[in-house]
Parts: structure tokens; sequence; C-alpha cells
């Protein structure tokens, strides 16, 4: 979907404010239990789907006014409502009735699979078809490369631009099937893009790269 | 129900006291998830604690750095982090989420590497643990693939006319690392005094080392 989530090229939000080498990895506490409930639920396998999807489902308005880690909150409450697990209206029952605080409950082995997950190598490999584009050839990223509302990682701004395959790349599920899980795994591409045929001969000079599969791309 | 239950209160700006301590509504929210969450058997508040801890004192850039600072001084390592970056990662025990198939771009005199996520804020954990805010904002995700080098003359990092300034955005599942150029003067440091000096900004390539 073209959503606000494809911010690539947009102009007008200012300057880009940086807090320095000491930031924490997490502003408030929320904003840790908030990753902290990610993983775990992911360790239990209770976010199936597309958690990016989720977040890109978020109103526009909402998605530029709220903060990352809020954005991960929507995405799970998305989801887990979705999948009938935990529906918006207990969520606000509960902050209504004063129930928000939590109980504590250990699970020593659920916090090792946690632990793993964030920590150990994996070694999965996509098996499907063989690369159909080689390296130096010229490609353009399709312009309908995204015609539906659903998920996809091909950005706005390289849409109908020439530009060059620079490797292949192992293959990766389609971003377009994961939210209903449909693993198709294709070839993905790192692709090369100069500056004034993505912006015009008036843009500052440099080059681009990005990694696109294969059925974003035709050839030239 | 709880007593502080009859102490809480909405105000009209969408905070709500609880007890003596006013909360947000994004930490409500989070506060209601988990307390949910955790009745239902889904997270526990140990696994929740182990991964807050994780990202708070096991991860983070010192872990880019030690990969940074090898390469600097071991160029049979530089080979083996630029062919594979994960692999490379492994020798040094660094693995994990987010960094299954890591790339390592080095910047040299003539190339200036600068890495963005335009459609979300994919990063590499393991070597350079969450991303900063400004990383994950609207200002950087718009303007790194439009306007790199103004960006990067804000880091106060003027990029000579004659350097190919190269962006990567890392919109599938490759995670890209920057390796900066080694700084001058530095050839009786040692490996961990080289690693000191590398800093996230610049292995995301907004800042030299």
């Amino acid at each position: 979907m073209d959503g606000i989530h494809d911010l690539g090229g947009m102009q007008g939000f200012g300057p880009v404010e940086d807090q320095g080498a000491d930031e924490p990895p997490f502003h408030h506490p929320w904003e840790g239990r908030v990753h902290g409930m990610m993983i775990s639920l992911g360790a239990n396998r209770a976010l199936p789907g597309s958690f990016r999807y989720a977040i890109e489902r978020m109103g526009a308005v909402q998605y530029l006014t709220t903060s990352y880690y809020e954005h991960w909150m929507a995405a799970i409450e998305t989801l887990l409502d979705e999948q009938g697990v935990v529906s918006r209206e207990a969520l606000a029952r509960r902050i209504e009735q004063g129930r928000a605080e939590p109980e504590q409950r250990l699970d020593p082995e659920l916090a090792q699979r946690a632990k793993t997950a964030l920590t150990a190598p994996s070694k999965r490999v996509w098996r499907g078809p063989d690369h159909r584009f080689t390296v130096g050839q010229k490609v353009r990223a399709k312009k309908d490369a995204t015609t539906h509302s659903g998920h996809t990682r091909c950005p706005r701004y390289v849409r109908d631009v020439v530009g060059v395959i620079e490797r292949l790349c192992p293959l990766e599920p389609l971003p377009e099937g994961l939210p209903t899980r449909d693993i198709q795994p294709v070839p993905l591409y790192t692709v090369c893009f100069h500056s004034h045929d993505l912006w015009g001969e008036g843009a500052e000079d440099f080059t681009l790269r990005i990694d696109l599969v294969e059925p974003y791309l035709e050839e030239v | 129900m709880s007593t502080t239950a009859e102490h809480d209160h909405a105000h009209e700006d969408g905070t709500t006291h609880v007890g003596a301590r006013t909360k947000a509504p994004a930490e409500l929210r989070a506060l209601a998830l988990e307390a949910e969450l955790i009745e239902r058997g889904l997270v526990s508040t140990d696994a929740i604690d182990t991964v807050v801890e994780f990202f708070q004192n096991e991860v983070g850039p010192r872990n880019g750095a030690r990969l940074v600072a090898r390469a600097w001084v071991e160029p049979e390592f530089r080979g083996r982090l630029l062919a594979d970056a994960s692999a490379a990662a492994r020798e040094l025990d660094i693995s994990g989420m987010e960094g299954d198939h890591m790339i390592a771009v080095e910047n040299t005199d003539t190339v200036h590497n600068l890495v963005v996520c335009t459609l979300c804020s994919c990063y590499p954990w393991p070597v350079l643990g969450v991303p900063p805010v400004w990383y994950k904002s609207a200002p950087y995700r718009a303007r790194a693939v439009r306007e790199p080098r103004g960006l990067l003359a804000e880091f106060g990092l003027d990029v000579p006319a004659d350097v190919e300034v190269r962006v990567w955005d890392s919109s599938a599942e490759l995670r890209y690392l920057v390796v900066p150029r080694r700084p001058a003067g530095t050839d009786q440091l040692s490996e961990d005094e080289l690693a000191a000096l590398v800093t996230r900004n610049g292995m995301i390539g907004v800042a030299p080392v």
C-alpha cells in the first residue's frame, strides 16, 4: 500500500535531531516492556502474520503523531485482536476499570526461549526459483509493483525508475504473502540507482542501493 | 477490583492518575496489555525482563565496534567481514535476531556509505542494539534517500564532491553495517583502544568514525 510509512523522499519533516551517544535504548520503562512483549509473543508463536503490515495499517495521522514503540504496541494490539486472542474492548475495559497493573508471572523456560531468539543464529535457507536477472543488467522497478492495498516492500520512490543489478541475494519470502502466511520464496537483488534518475538532474549527486525482490522488477 | 481504581480519573488531556503517579496513555496501554497477556499465560515477567536487560546491558554499538577494530588490525578478518559479516560476527560470538544476513560496507577514500530503512526502521540489532530515535524518525527516513549530503552536513560531516555518497535502503531482510575509515595517527593503538573510537553514528554512516 502507498501508506504514510513509505517516507523515502518526502519533504517537510524538518531537521533530524540526534540525542547523542548516551541515548538509552528505551526512553521509558514501558517501551522496554513493549519490546519484551513482542519478542516473548514471537517466541510463543502468538504473533502470526505480518507485524510490519499491522503497523502500516495504522491511520496516517496516528502514525505520524505516535512514537516507534507506540507503533509496535498498535501492531501487537491489531494482531491479537484479529486472531481473537485479546480484543481491543478487553484492553479498554481493563484501563477503565483500573486493572492495568500486571501481576508477576514467572516462566523461566519462556525467558530462555526469548533469549535464544535474540542471540542464536538462524540457519534457515529459502529454496525456490533461480535468479532471472544477472549482475550488471539494467532493470526497472515496476510502476505497478503495488496496485493493491496490501503489504509491499517496494517503496514509491524507486518505482518506474531504471537501475542496475548489483548483487544476487539469497531468496526471501514475497512480502505480499506474509500477512496471510502465504510463503513464496523469490529471488532478491541489490539494485543500484543514481540520484539523478530518482530525483532529476537538479538533485544531489549520490548513488542508492536497495534490496528488491524479483517480482518488483522488469527488464529494460 | 483494586482500591487504586477508585482514585483513578481521566483528564481531558488524556492522562489518567493512578494513585499518586500520572501515567501517559501509552504507558497505561502497555501496562494493560502486559496485564492481559500475563493473565492469559502468553508472556511472563521474567521473559520481558530478559529482553529489556539484553538491550540495556548485553548488546549495543560496542559489538559493532569490536568488529570494526578487528577489521582495522587484521586484514584477513577485514576480508571475511566484507565477504560475509554475519559469519565474521559469529567468530566473535555475535549473532541473533535481525543479524542473520548482515552486510558490512566499507568507507574508503572514494566512497562514503550511509544506511537507512525508509519503510520502517530495520537495524542490525546484534551489532548495534536498538536504533536511536533519530534513525527511526520521519525526517531521517525521508531525507536520507533524497538529500544525503545535506543531511550529513547537518551531522557535521561534509563529504567532498569527489567522494561517492552511497546510500543503502535496507528494504528487505539484509542488514547493513558501515565500516568507517581508520583515523590517521592510530598506528600505536591496541585493538581495544581502536574499538573505543568507533561510534554508533559512525557505523550508520552519519559520523566519520
